[in-house]
């Protein structure tokens, strides 16, 4: 009833704090798409049930251990008079380990599940804010360039009101081109200026018809790009496809299909498949000697700009504020600004910001378990804190004995986490890039200091914070008091 | 007070607060302790014993009074230095047989010798010593043991194995024969009077006359008073 209670009060509140927070998630994404207004009160409730009756069915089964205790056990304190086995693993003789040090170590290699049980929370809640922050990093990342199918180039002009010229018609793809390289060659600023056209032709197979949208440059070699399977086009009438149109043509490589471009249907060889994350994978790229006319290019990716120079990234730095000056726009990027452009700017920060307010909600609760831990730990070990004492151990050992363990428990779980980290994220987040059109997975961008430094040592100060024990044990007397209390007599 | 006395004991005055209402339990009690004596406090239930020796050995706090070991005033020592007196000039003794459960008996047997820094000592000598102790005191078969492994009597010879292993000036001994059957507690008295005989003051509290006939003083105390002393 005592955990009922507590479980029902939690899953309420958390219910209530769940509605502003996933409002506030909601708000950065749904700027740009449109919402369906089904109420998500309904999966609020069940999943606020479905914890409760989770946390009810663990202390049903915990409580299953009162049924072992007879009322003798009472009188003879829980012993039995029966022999266990051998609970120590380590030797002190053998060791090198100072007392403390060596108690620690013993004491978590001794209960192993008590602490492995603590150890794999610590685990998890890591992974989680790994998770998150490889997801993060990768969002913003050059590493996602192959997959919005450009090539890398110094600098990227995503001005809407110079791609909307291409996209209504008042220019061409390569007039526009032509003068941003006119305007920042007169600019002191040499260059050469591309741009990927996207088309949107008609495109049969056996009866299979699609509406994928083809990516074109004249100015880029096909073989630049990277393929999963087969070889980049080498010749006007072949073409890559994404596996999931391949998919759905029903078609592989070497297949011929028919694509209609401006009312003319020829036929193309499909030649490799590759990775895309632009219009979720619906995608296709011809050869670049493809006479396509500029009419039939309806957008464009960006301005992509390759100075003659070659210069470096500080340099690239400094030359985006003057192409910013120059074009008066602010929407000019290197390459990680690109990707970040085409995967929505809001997304990164919605995803840093989850991260901030996990890592937030980790440590809190790391610290609360840490703190029941401790004092669970305290209550049953009173004897032995107590015997210590009397042995001439000072409060400052027991403290840092407590606090080792607690600390030994967060670095292997900090180990086990950072072993996992990679092939987790991957699990966990490899669905979603496939569902916007990674199909094949992607590179993640790992930052290793922060993923692999930073966050273990915090949840290791939040470990030792909670695990710090506390005043009674401070208190000499109270514990040697112990023995006092122990004594029939006063 | 004399080169020869190891514990002395002046005016000493135990009192504890137990629902707002005081009790004395400890009133003006005076003695003191010669280097290699053997002494047994003894009295009916309640009448302070465990508390004069958990008081005179800086386990507990004083109300009043003082009492000096080896020449120090426990009242004038700090935490830490109790500790250090604790681990390294006294040895320990309980009723209940106090043991660390996740080491084994020789383990908790050298430990507070290996926490000790008094003496430079390697593991192996430490270990060397324990178990010297344990052949002593006939229990070297349970070196490797749990502590759930071995008997009453065994386990208790293992703590006084532990209070001997960093050579205390003087062991205290809470009815260390209390939770033992006859030939157990034969055994105990048997090592504890050997132990005293090679030097060792022991201070201990019982209530089994035929313990407190093996010591070479008693001390009887009533209401928290000592009545008398015998020899």
């Amino acid at each position: 009833m005592k955990y009922l209670g507590i479980a029902a009060i939690g899953a309420v509140i958390g219910f209530f704090l769940s509605i502003p927070f996933g409002n506030m998630l909601l708000s950065s994404v749904s700027r740009k798409m449109y919402l369906g207004s089904d109420s998500s009160a309904a999966v609020g409730i069940l999943c606020s049930l479905a914890v409760v009756l989770v946390i009810l069915a663990f202390c049903w089964r915990c409580t299953r251990k009162i049924k072992k205790l007879s009322p003798i056990d009472a009188v003879r304190s829980g012993q039995t008079g029966e022999r266990f086995k051998k609970k120590g693993l380590l030797r002190l003789g053998k060791s090198k380990l100072g007392a403390t040090g060596f108690l620690a170590l013993n004491d978590v290699f001794s209960s192993p599940k008590q602490f492995g049980v603590m150890t794999v929370i610590f685990t998890v809640c890591l992974l989680l804010v790994m998770c998150l922050a490889n997801t993060g990093n990768t969002l913003a990342s050059r590493k996602l360039l192959p997959l919005m199918c450009s090539t890398d180039s110094d600098i990227y002009i995503t001005d809407t009101d110079m791609i909307m010229e291409v996209m209504t018609g008042e220019t061409t793809v390569t007039e526009q081109c032509d003068k941003i390289e006119k305007k920042l060659t007169d600019n002191g600023l040499p260059c050469s200026v591309h741009a990927e056209g996207l088309v949107s032709p008609a495109v049969e197979f056996k009866g299979n018809k699609l509406s994928p949208t083809f990516l074109y440059c004249k100015d880029t070699k096909a073989s630049d790009y990277s393929y999963s399977e087969g070889y980049a086009p080498k010749y006007s009438n072949e073409i890559a496809l994404t596996s999931s149109v391949a998919e759905k043509l029903e078609a592989g490589i070497g297949d011929k299909v028919n694509i209609t471009i401006n009312e003319k249907t020829d036929e193309y060889i499909v030649t490799a498949l590759f990775q895309s994350m632009v219009k979720l994978g619906e995608t296709g790229r011809f050869h670049e000697s493809l006479k396509i006319p500029d009419s039939a290019v309806s957008q464009v990716m960006g301005f992509q700009i390759d100075f003659d120079d070659s210069p470096d990234e500080e340099e690239i730095k400094s030359r985006i504020s003057r192409v910013k000056d120059i074009f008066d726009t602010k929407y000019v990027d290197d390459t990680d600004g690109f990707v970040m452009s085409c995967i929505g700017e809001g997304v990164k920060d919605t995803i840093n910001g989850v991260k901030v307010f996990v890592l937030l909600i980790i440590v809190i609760i790391v610290i609360m378990i840490s703190v029941l831990m401790e004092r669970s730990f305290i209550s049953k070990e009173k004897p032995e804190i107590a015997l210590m004492k009397a042995m001439g151990f000072k409060s400052r050992s027991v403290r840092r004995q407590h606090t080792l363990r607690f600390l030994i428990s967060a670095a292997i779980a900090a180990v086990l986490a950072i072993l996992l980290s990679t092939p987790v994220t991957r699990l966990c987040i490899d669905p979603i890039f496939g569902i916007m059109g990674a199909i094949d997975g992607v590179e993640y961008n790992i930052k290793p200091v922060e993923v692999f430094a930073v966050y273990p040592v915090i949840i290791a100060a939040a470990t030792v914070l909670g695990g710090i024990p506390h005043s009674h044990v401070h208190e000499d007397h109270q514990s040697l008091g112990y023995f006092r209390h122990r004594i029939k007599e006063i | 007070m004399s080169n020869n006395r190891i514990l002395e004991v002046k005016d000493l005055c135990k009192t504890y607060i137990i629902n707002k209402r005081q009790n004395n339990v400890l009133r003006n009690v005076s003695f003191s302790i010669d280097k290699g004596e053997m002494v047994a406090v003894m009295g009916p239930s309640g009448s302070g014993k465990s508390t004069l020796l958990y008081t005179v050995s800086g386990m507990d706090k004083m109300t009043a009074g003082d009492v000096k070991f080896c020449g120090k005033s426990l009242s004038e020592q700090s935490e830490n230095s109790l500790a250090e007196m604790r681990l390294d000039d006294m040895g320990f003794i309980f009723q209940q047989m106090y043991m660390m459960k996740n080491l084994s008996i020789i383990d908790n047997i050298t430990l507070p010798a290996v926490k000790s820094t008094r003496k430079k000592e390697s593991r192996k000598e430490i270990l060397r010593r324990g178990q010297d102790l344990m052949h002593k005191l006939g229990i070297s078969e349970i070196c490797e043991n749990d502590i759930n492994e071995v008997s009453g009597g065994q386990l208790q010879r293992a703590c006084i194995c532990r209070s001997m292993i960093n050579d205390p000036q003087m062991i205290f001994a809470d009815e260390p024969t209390g939770a033992l059957n006859r030939t157990s507690s034969d055994e105990v008295m048997e090592e504890l009077t050997k132990l005293n005989s090679e030097g060792t003051t022991i201070m201990l509290v019982t209530h089994d006359s035929k313990v407190a006939a093996k010591c070479s003083r008693v001390l009887y105390i009533v209401d928290g008073n000592i009545r008398g002393s015998i020899i």
